[in-house]
């Protein structure tokens, strides 16, 4: 049944296809209220148990065992399906400005501008793909380098600014815990660039001296101190993620979202 | 001691304008800088890229330059890229650009490749190869199965050509076949490697995996490091500075140096001017309280 | 009328000025909200999303879904659509539930998969954590690094290696009352944390100023030295 085919009846497939799934849509929408929570709790139940299974089950000479060769075909099936998802984010933003078009809302010049943008870049990208020139190239450029490159990089510079005033602001000695903060980063922002480096120069960087040197110090902080606190964080967050794991597989998850009723 | 208590109320505009001359003043009027000093995970990163040019098995192995980074933090990543990609070209290792996480990475990473290709006389297809982007969600089961079929689980390159047809890709089959990993990335990636892929290979040893975070992701890397899951790490900015000593190449990160040194010591001014306001006020109102 | 546009030279030119506009424009926002910096803004978000559009198609779409159902004939490739097209009921109200399914399927392979990350991430965390020798090994003089310079050296540093890591887990657990020297440890505990968050804000400062240095890089040389008044680079 599975076997590709060409021409004409190539879409008839599709469309019989189509056709079916709007078949399994209504059977679907026809699952009456109590039975629709267990539905969606065997589905996470059976796609969580085949990497589960795949992961445990021994594997053979070949490193495989008889649920890997499905890997690579749910690895396309996955890229297809969370492509289509990306389009949830571009509907959402494209509706909220549509209707500030549609309505008139105040600023509704700049929504324009916003899809103006949109469709001038993907526009230029399809051409650049389907029609490949020189010409294509440097339009599509235009709106790639010149603009999104230069607005992305600037927009997230001026972060610079805010920081220079928040860290000139909260950086004050006002308890154990503020003055160990900002000692420890004193030292890192010191030991991070070459003039601060410069300041411990002429200090050997060998034998027991080399632990004077800013560098070391910032860097021992680093690796030394930074690190395990880090680390013993981090096992939390593990254990933790892996709690959460199973509370969706088993669908033991609580919350707005699990608890409503569907 | 009121010229005191007001530097610790510093207009922000004011703030804003010195950060800007302490950035642009070493652009404007050149000064030399001294040679940064080069950390341990650096050296380690380059002796890491050294040792698989220097492996006559591994040298033939595709090395995976993964670009999850957008323009946003392209002053960090972008010259990660391209410290690194100089390296790679240098030692003539085959690699392929690939992003998951953000869809601007493989553009950016082919804008650094088209750049350096004809002073290391490397070839699109035949040197190195772009697979492209593909979404976030849809990572893992990509990367689980890459272990076994690269070709089948990227399918095609950014230009729509099977990867099978490509002759870089020739004898590239899946995880046995990878000299290293490489991340350059602005958000958290780096777990979908280490836990899928890196320890997947037919042999006892991991996949070198190198590790370009921007410098806020950096500290948390750290027990990755002594771990050995990282055999190296270049630390945003930094990292690309010392790498290009390292490689003896003067680009965008040696220049920006002073830039860097200058609105660090900056910054460390103004904390310390605050603090000084901070105290004069207490001391103020203390005296004010006696009286 | 055009011909600019295949001339690398010009578009060279056309992109630096177009990029030095969208930079000044943003910049703007410095000194106080304006209209200038909304419309770049809004052509920021809109030139992001279109973009992911356009790789969204050209590099997964196109090549692993419409290529092999249409030009190879994968008719059963058809079926993403639908499928894919249940992410979209989360937003109407009577069919919403059936968004579930899709969602589902995608929790459950995360949740599956969550073993083997687990495994391969964390064991050899925590194997690096317990494996720290607490005796001077030999040749750790010779090792690299000021702070292996002596064997001693060594020792000391994987002592307070698993001290921090200690102190630090139990800050944060919250099982019981923390009382006595258990509340010592967890405030020490509070104390390094407060080591490390210093050590990560010295980083993020600098990783602000990089990005800030890079926008400051392409106004001085690439724009005002090099596009307006012709310098060499």
């Amino acid at each position: 049944m599975f076997r590709p085919v060409t021409g004409p009846t190539l879409w008839l497939y599709i469309l019989g296809a189509l056709a079916a799934s709007g078949v399994i849509f209504f059977v679907l929408q026809a699952i009456p209220s109590r039975l629709r929570k267990p539905l969606v709790a065997l589905i996470t139940f059976v796609a969580g148990l085949y990497y589960a299974t795949e992961f445990f089950w021994p594997v053979g000479a070949d490193g495989a065992n008889f649920l890997t060769p499905w890997i690579d075909p749910l690895a396309q099936m996955t890229q297809v399906l969370q492509a289509f998802a990306l389009g949830l984010g571009v509907y959402s933003l494209a509706s909220v400005h549509l209707r500030a078009v549609a309505r008139q809302r105040s600023g509704w010049g700049f929504s324009v501008v916003l899809f103006a943008g949109l469709f001038a870049i993907a526009l230029t990208g399809f051409l650049r793909e389907y029609r490949p020139n020189r010409f294509n190239e440097n339009v599509f450029n235009f709106f790639f380098v010149g603009g999104l490159q230069s607005l992305d990089a600037t927009m997230f510079s001026i972060i610079a600014f805010y920081i220079v005033s928040a860290a000139y602001r909260a950086f004050r000695v006002r308890s154990i815990e503020a003055t160990i903060l900002l000692t420890s980063a004193f030292v890192v922002m010191l030991g991070q660039v070459a003039l601060g480096q410069a300041l411990t120069n002429n200090i050997p960087n060998q034998q027991f001296a080399a632990n004077f040197r800013v560098e070391n110090i910032a860097n021992w902080i680093l690796t030394r101190v930074n690190s395990p606190a880090l680390l013993a964080v981090d096992f939390g967050l593990g254990i933790g993620g892996l709690a959460t794991a199973l509370r969706l597989w088993l669908s033991l998850e609580r919350g707005s979202y699990f608890d409503k009723e569907l | 001691m009121g010229f005191l208590v007001r530097l610790q109320d510093i207009d922000r505009r004011v703030l804003y304008l010195l950060l800007a001359v302490a950035v642009s003043f070493p652009f404007l009027f050149p000064a030399p800088v001294p040679d940064p000093a080069i950390l341990p995970q650096t050296q380690s990163f380059f002796r890491t890229v050294e040792a698989v040019s220097a492996d006559p098995v591994r040298r033939d192995k595709l090395v995976i330059l993964s670009c999850n980074f957008s323009s946003s933090t392209s002053a960090e990543s972008l010259t990660q890229t391209e410290t690194v990609m100089r390296h790679l070209m240098k030692n003539k290792l085959k690699f392929a650009i690939f992003s998951f996480n953000d869809p601007q990475g493989r553009e950016l990473g082919q804008l650094i490749a088209n750049r350096l290709q004809d002073e290391y006389g490397y070839q699109y297809g035949r040197d190195y190869v772009n697979w492209g982007f593909r979404p976030p969600a849809a990572a893992v089961n990509t990367v689980k199965a890459m272990v076994r079929n690269i070709p089948e689980a990227i399918g095609t390159d950014a230009n729509g050509t099977r990867l099978v047809e490509i002759p870089v890709m020739r004898n590239i089959r899946g995880a046995n076949d990878l000299a290293a990993i490489i991340e350059i990335t602005g958000s958290n990636s780096l777990p979908v490697w280490l836990q899928y892929l890196q320890r997947t290979g037919a042999g006892a040893e991991p996949i070198p995996t190198l590790y370009c975070p921007t410098a806020v992701m950096a500290p948390e890397a750290f027990p990755l490091l002594k771990s050995g899951q990282l055999q190296g790490m270049l630390t945003g900015l930094k990292g690309a500075i010392e790498y290009e000593a390292l490689l003896n190449v003067r680009g965008f990160a040696t220049r920006a140096s002073a830039s860097l040194s200058y609105s660090h010591f900056l910054i460390l001014a103004l904390i310390v001017l605050g603090n000084l306001g901070t105290f004069a006020a207490r001391a103020q109102a203390r005296r004010g309280g006696a009286r | 009328m055009f011909d600019f546009l295949t001339n690398p030279g010009a578009m060279r030119t056309a992109n630096v000025w177009f990029a030095a506009l969208c930079t000044l424009g943003l910049y703007s926002i410095l000194y106080r909200e304006n209209r200038f910096f909304r419309f770049f803004e809004h052509l920021f978000i809109g030139l992001a999303t279109g973009y992911a559009v356009y790789t969204t198609w050209n590099d997964t779409l196109r090549p692993r879904w419409w290529d092999p159902m249409v030009a190879e004939g994968r008719w059963w490739w058809a079926f993403a659509l639908p499928a894919g097209l249940l992410f979209y009921l989360i937003y109407s109200r009577k069919y919403s539930w059936m968004s579930r399914l899709i969602f589902a399927v995608f929790f459950g392979f995360a949740a599956g998969q969550a073993f083997q990350g687990f495994a391969a991430y964390y064991f050899p965390l925590v194997r690096s954590a317990i494996n720290v020798p607490l005796v001077p090994a030999a040749g750790a003089a010779a090792a690299p690094g000021a702070y292996a310079l002596t064997p001693m050296a060594g020792v000391l540093n994987n002592l307070l290696f698993l001290f921090i890591v200690i102190s630090v887990m139990t800050y944060f657990f919250f099982s019981f009352e923390q009382k006595g020297p258990v509340a010592g440890v967890a405030r020490m505990g509070r104390y390094l944390l407060m080591f490390a968050f210093g050590a990560i804000f010295g980083s993020t400062v600098m990783a602000r100023m990089s990005l800030l240095i890079g926008r400051t890089d392409f106004l001085i040389n690439d724009w005002i030295r090099q596009t307006v008044f012709r310098l060499p680079g």
